[in-house]
């Protein structure tokens, strides 16, 4: 699908790259002459200033919508507005009678200022006809010959923000035949495309991956285009995702940015789509999220000095093996670009856009040669193999790894033992998984299943221990409640219900209380058995006893104490 | 014992999950009041044809009478837990089979009556045994501070687990319901939630079950001004159709959650102009104002 005019000028320079990975051959230029390639003349030339922006004089009475006409603004075109495919928070964009057009229309508040009209009017003057990138081709009036919209090439698939920048779950939802190759040549096809704006001096401002849509590999569309920052025009959206750290703030105005915050912004969505969705600032517990991206606090290694941020968790599993399988280079770039000592981490010395579409080609022409390379996959089983690294096969799992991701040593009772040696192969991922020894806890009735670790614990050291010892849960033991009688904090295990027979009343009281009520209760059984008085039976003429239980009993009941004995009583 | 180290098997299955999916995850915990009470019937106005007795129970008073014999036809009618079960299940469903969401959703399920206990870990809803997430009732006490309290460690827990496996997380959701007055005083715990509320670090749908549910003082897990309007009437579930609904708007919340990047945190996401099921939303983050815009002069 060509949606374009014909090629002019700039095609020529620099349209004709290619995106795959499949003929490079002529891809092994130096560096030298890759950079001098996208240092030619810009068409626009980014401001320092804000171009004017004033309200707008005619502010159209009429916004036409599904169904109704737009008009070329040279009134030689017409085009009937389809059903709406896009829109943002200042426009709605419309399919079109013309399969290859869509319509974007403006709405009637973001009409009243003329930065759309003035931008729009700026945009179309220049021809800009790169791949992917739908530019806007024409102004759009209403019927009245007011300006409404532009006239914006068509494009599919899915957004980039829905789908690589989203994880490895979605990229299986939306590609599912995809691999880390498939990443490397969409990276490159996006990263060039950006290359070849940035060349001709065209700037997102703030880049926004819900308007770029991706069909496959090599065919991407950027949208929205007229959001962008052209010349003193500034870009109409934020988000906090790819704002640079030290313009991060809750009240930010509208701003020109700088070719060195747009680097910034180009390195960040590289490390997005390398390590798909991963986002490179590790999120401190209960700080502001700002504060952690402020701090520049980066979770990756490099190995040697360059070791993650102190206040950073060391990510286990998936990243940190999807980091390990990016090619050296690469991780030294991000680590220098996001950790808050790197070489480039300053404002004002980031790396340049090229070498990162540069870094992302190499990775894919690597790995297109490495085959049967566990690399290739979206989230590796194991480490990269290479000619240092000794791999062993976990006996649980029965994966292979390298040596320095098993368990060495456990503890017993202070004692360090290496198991290792002991001949145990057991992975760190299974040393903390589901071993088949478990117990029910007699709180709560759940069942737990102990670690493999722990369960070899109890193997090595099975004299110590009691295997049978445990009868209640971690969560049972650290919780604790009131008790209803003495109002003293204890464990909900220890806990004990207390019925009150005569009451008829059940209440949680703790263990003491438990046992002080037995006791008063017995007490008061010992009393109420214990002899009030002594009688006479009226019928029989046999002693009976009277306790006083009973002698409560018939007071409580208003009634005189019983002048015949208990089988007398029970005969009549 | 030192180093005993035991979980439940949803608590492996979601670390097995998070060894092979390092996409971000939004955690919702179910805090779920099952005193005794949670057994009673609710019956529409009227339906009720005969009684068999009155007694007293979890702090209030009760009629006796024989479900299948004393209803009037065409009354709606059911019991408390049964419709509660219902509507968590095909929440729980909708989820699990959401393509956009079964792998980023891990819930969690916290029961409380006399003491709040964890009835399911946190787990992936892709992986979730929606048979085994009923709730049955229990104890007639309602010891709401203590379910807060387990929730939240809960969620504390699970949050520290992502950090530890360096995944993303979304803010976690707190879906608290109850159909009574508490029999402990949750006063602290309340006050906890409105911090965490007021600090973006959780999101809350607290939810009365029933015409005795306190929503006066449910509101009260809002910071001061916060409450969703109409809150007192639109989030308590009495009549049928109520959980229906309930349910479907914690869902579309969750939805719209998720549709936007994590990195964006809880940053203020303006609207679309327009907004439908074929029309995709290219705005990611704010507009400015187009006042902004104009000051700029
Ligand atoms: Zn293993
Ligand atoms: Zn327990
Ligand atoms: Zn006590």
């Amino acid at each position: 699908m060509n949606y374009f005019d014909k090629p002019n000028n700039i095609q020529k320079d620099i349209g004709n790259d290619t995106n795959t990975f499949s003929n490079n051959d002529n891809n092994r230029r130096p560096q030298e002459q890759r950079k001098r390639k996208f240092e030619s003349p810009k068409i626009f030339t980014p401001a320092n200033s804000f171009a004017p922006i004033a309200k707008s004089e005619r502010v159209p009475y009429i916004i036409p919508c599904q169904g109704q006409q737009v008009f070329s603004a040279d009134k030689t075109r017409l085009f009937t507005l389809g059903a709406p495919i896009m829109s943002d928070h200042s426009s709605i964009t419309y399919s079109t009678d013309n399969r290859e057009l869509f319509a974007k229309i403006y709405t009637q508040k973001a009409l009243q200022i003329d930065l759309f009209e003035n931008k729009a009017k700026r945009m179309v003057k220049e021809n800009v006809d790169i791949k992917g990138v739908c530019w806007p081709k024409a102004l759009l009036t209403n019927s009245y010959g007011e300006f409404v919209g532009i006239l914006v090439p068509s494009c599919s698939g899915v957004q980039l923000s829905k789908s690589v920048l989203s994880g490895t779950a979605a990229i299986k939802q939306f590609f599912p035949t995809w691999d880390k190759r498939d990443i490397c040549t969409v990276s490159h096809t996006i990263l060039d495309t950006i290359c070849k704006l940035q060349k001709l001096g065209i700037r997102f401002g703030c880049f926004n991956p819900a308007s770029v849509y991706i069909v496959n590999p090599t065919e991407v569309y950027f949208v929205d285009t007229d959001s962008w920052q052209i010349e003193g025009y500034p870009t109409l959206s934020r988000n906090v995702t790819f704002t640079p750290p030290e313009l991060l703030s809750e009240q930010q105005k509208p701003r020109l940015f700088n070719k060195d915050e747009e680097n910034y912004q180009i390195a960040l969505l590289t490390f997005m789509l390398m390590m798909p969705g991963k986002y490179p600032y590790a999120k401190k517990r209960r700080v502001d999220s700002y504060e952690s991206i402020k701090d520049m606090s980066f979770p990756f290694s490099l190995g040697g000095e360059a070791r993650r941020s102190a206040d950073a968790e060391k990510p286990s599993g998936a990243w940190q093996i999807v980091w390990d399988h990016l090619p050296f280079k690469m991780c030294s770039k991000f680590y220098h670009t996001f950790h808050a000592n790197g070489d480039f981490s300053k404002p004002g010395s980031r790396l340049k856009d090229y070498e990162w579409a540069f870094a992302v080609e190499e990775f894919g022409r690597h790995l297109s040669l490495d085959e049967n390379s566990e690399s290739r996959s979206l989230m590796p089983r194991t480490f990269r193999r290479d000619d240092k690294r000794e791999f062993a096969r976990c006996r649980i799992c029965n994966q292979e790894h390298p040596t320095f991701y098993f368990l060495r040593n456990i503890k017993i009772q202070n004692e360090k033992i290496n198991i290792w040696d002991r001949g145990y192969r057991v992975c760190l991922p299974c040393a903390v998984d589901q071993s088949d020894a478990s117990f029910n806890c007699k709180s709560c009735g759940k069942t737990f299943y102990y670690t493999n670790q722990t369960k070899i614990i109890h193997e090595i050291g099975r004299l110590n221990f009691d295997w049978n010892g445990q009868k209640w849960c971690h969560s049972c033991k650290k919780h604790s409640v009131k008790c209803s009688r003495c109002g003293t904090d204890v464990p909900v295990y220890q806990m004990q219900e207390y019925t009150d027979r005569k009451r008829n009343l059940k209440k949680n009281v703790c263990k003491n209380c438990f046992h002080d009520l037995i006791n008063e209760s017995k007490k008061e059984n010992e009393w109420r058995n214990g002899i009030y008085t002594r009688g006479a039976c009226r019928q029989c003429y046999q002693w009976f006893n009277i306790t006083n239980g009973e002698a409560e009993y018939f007071k409580e009941k208003g009634m005189q104490l019983p002048s015949r004995c208990p089988s007398c009583r029970g005969r009549r | 014992m030192a180093n005993e180290a035991y979980h439940s098997s949803e608590y492996y299955r979601q670390q097995r999950s998070m060894l092979v999916n390092g996409d971000p995850r939004a955690l919702i915990c179910f805090c779920i009041d099952v005193s005794s009470s949670m057994n009673e019937w609710w019956i529409e106005d009227g339906g009720l044809l005969r009684t068999s007795g009155k007694g007293y129970s979890d702090g209030h008073n009760v009629f006796h009478f024989n479900a299948e014999t004393d209803i009037k036809p065409g009354y709606a009618a059911y019991k408390k837990i049964d419709k509660l079960n219902d509507a968590l299940a095909s929440l729980l469903s909708d989820l699990k089979y959401d393509k956009d969401l079964r792998d980023k959703v891990a819930i969690s399920i916290v029961v409380y009556s006399r003491f709040g206990k964890v009835l399911f870990d946190f787990l992936d809803c892709s992986n979730v045994d929606i048979a085994s997430c009923r709730c049955t009732a229990d104890a007639p006490e309602t010891a709401m501070g203590d379910g807060i309290r387990t929730a939240l460690s809960q969620i504390d827990e699970m949050e520290k687990d992502l950090r530890y496996a360096g995944k993303d997380a979304y803010t976690p959701l707190l879906i608290f319901m109850t159909d009574g007055t508490p029999t402990d005083d949750p006063r602290n715990e309340f006050s906890l939630i409105r911090e965490r509320v007021q600090k973006g670090d959780l999101h809350v749908f607290p939810l009365g079950i029933g015409d005795g549910a306190d929503m006066i003082r449910l509101r009260d897990m809002f910071p001061v001004g916060s409450a969703p309007d109409r809150y007192t009437e639109r989030y308590k579930m009495t009549m049928p159709q109520n959980y229906t609904d309930i349910f479907q708007e914690i869902k579309n919340h969750i939805k719209q959650r998720q549709s936007v990047m994590v990195s964006e945190g809880n940053s203020r996401q303006s609207q679309p102009a327009i907004e439908g099921q074929n029309i995709t939303n290219n705005q990611m983050g704010e507009a400015f104002d187009y006042e902004d815009l104009l000051s700029l002069m």
